[in-house]
């Protein structure tokens, strides 16, 4: 019978823990790609609001009401916003996301009123 | 010249305000793109960058509205029913520093601790010198005008009273500021100094004070303390320009390249 010094030599060694990292992800898409995704998301942005003027100007026989209006000020963008809010969690669509909410808040800086209008 | 000036394009009739205005994101838009990479510091991820963009224009829509409300005052609350209210009014001061602190929080949020407003400095004034010209060609309805003056270059924009055009004040002051910010420029790389947020904590301050001063000649909605809204905000917003400044002069005096990271 062997004895306990020769027991622990030829016992094999215990298997080692992979203290490695979590293993590496898929490689993030090319930047050519992103930019590319940047502009469909902003031209899909400007697109929708346009769509969404033609169909308030046809529906008003080219005078919408002010209803009408709030609705595209208000639902339109709303959406495009929500829209980039959850496309942003989503690594491979992020940049589409920015594009979108770019166009909304661009959209909405550059038509919403002159300086201070109605002030005073 | 009657205003306001409408453009006239391929049988299109354009007002002047929204055209100028995105002829200004254009161009601020393609300097932006030139100055970055001269501001190598600047550089960020890709979607980083855009992400802190939209926070920046989230913010600047949000202060300018919100400026542009408390401005209108009473006015705005007497007749609250009437959403052409709501919607009209923005302001440039509302907008810069609301963009300020919808970035500083983008890069709370994205844990970016590095300064990048100094490469937008340029693209600011250029995007903010062509909105004036919309605001001018717009006339009294933009609200921007001066009061009545006696003085040879005052013009007439429709109301027969001779006015203080201050929108051109206002491009006048961004074009000197520009020669400004471009001899600081040339000067701190000749001593090699890292870009460290300085360069647009000093243009904002610059025109802060400059908005504060040229209030006093527009017709204005005056009822706190003998201010304006867009006058309390400038005091505030310079405020904590100076503050922000101070900090970053002290934090230079202990240690220089600690001072070049810190941007809070």
């Amino acid at each position: 019978m062997p004895c306990r010094e020769e027991q622990i030599l030829t016992e094999q060694n215990p298997e080692s823990l992979n203290y490695a990292g979590p293993s590496v992800g898929r490689p993030p898409l090319p930047l050519k790609v992103r930019r590319r995704r940047l502009i469909y998301g902003f031209c899909t942005g400007i697109g929708l609001t346009v769509l969404a003027v033609l169909i308030g100007v046809v529906a008003g026989n080219g005078k919408p009401g002010l209803g009408a209006v709030l609705l595209i000020l208000l639902l339109v963008p709303g959406c495009k916003l929500l829209a980039a809010l959850v496309l942003a969690f989503i690594r491979d669509w992020r940049s589409f996301g920015g594009g979108l909410a770019l166009s909304s808040l661009l959209i909405f800086l550059i038509f919403l009123g002159t300086c201070a209008g109605f002030a005073r | 010249m009657e205003f306001p000036h409408y453009f006239h394009l391929f049988g299109l009739r354009l007002h002047p305000h929204p055209t100028m205005e995105v002829i200004a994101y254009a161009a601020g838009f393609q300097l932006c793109r030139l100055t970055r990479r001269r501001w190598p510091r600047a550089a960020l991820p890709f979607e980083q960058n855009i992400w802190l963009i939209v926070a920046a224009a989230a913010g600047a829509l949000l202060g300018s509205k919100l400026l542009a409300w408390a401005e209108a005052g009473p006015s705005l609350w007497h007749s609250w029913q009437d959403p052409r209210m709501w919607i009209g009014g923005k302001t440039i001061v509302g907008g810069l520093l609301g963009g300020w602190a919808g970035v500083e929080l983008g890069k709370r949020a994205m844990h970016i601790d590095h300064s990048t407003g100094d490469a937008f400095v340029f693209p600011l004034i250029l995007g903010m010198a062509i909105g004036r010209i919309g605001c001018f060609l717009t006339g009294l309805a933009d609200n921007t005008c001066g009061l009545p003056t006696h003085l040879p270059w005052g013009i007439d924009f429709g109301d027969g009273l001779s006015r203080h055009p201050a929108q051109l004040y206002d491009i006048l002051f961004l074009g000197l500021l520009a020669a400004g910010v471009a001899i600081h420029v040339r000067r701190t790389r000749r001593r090699d100094l890292p870009p460290n947020g300085r360069l647009f904590r000093l243009f904002l301050l610059a025109y802060l004070a400059y908005r504060f001063s040229v209030e006093f000649l527009k017709p204005r909605y005056n009822p706190y303390l003998r201010l304006s809204a867009i006058q309390l905000a400038c005091l505030a917003g310079a405020a904590l320009t100076l503050v922000s400044l101070l900090k970053r002069q002290l934090s230079s005096k202990a240690d220089p390249v600690v001072a070049a990271t810190v941007d809070r």
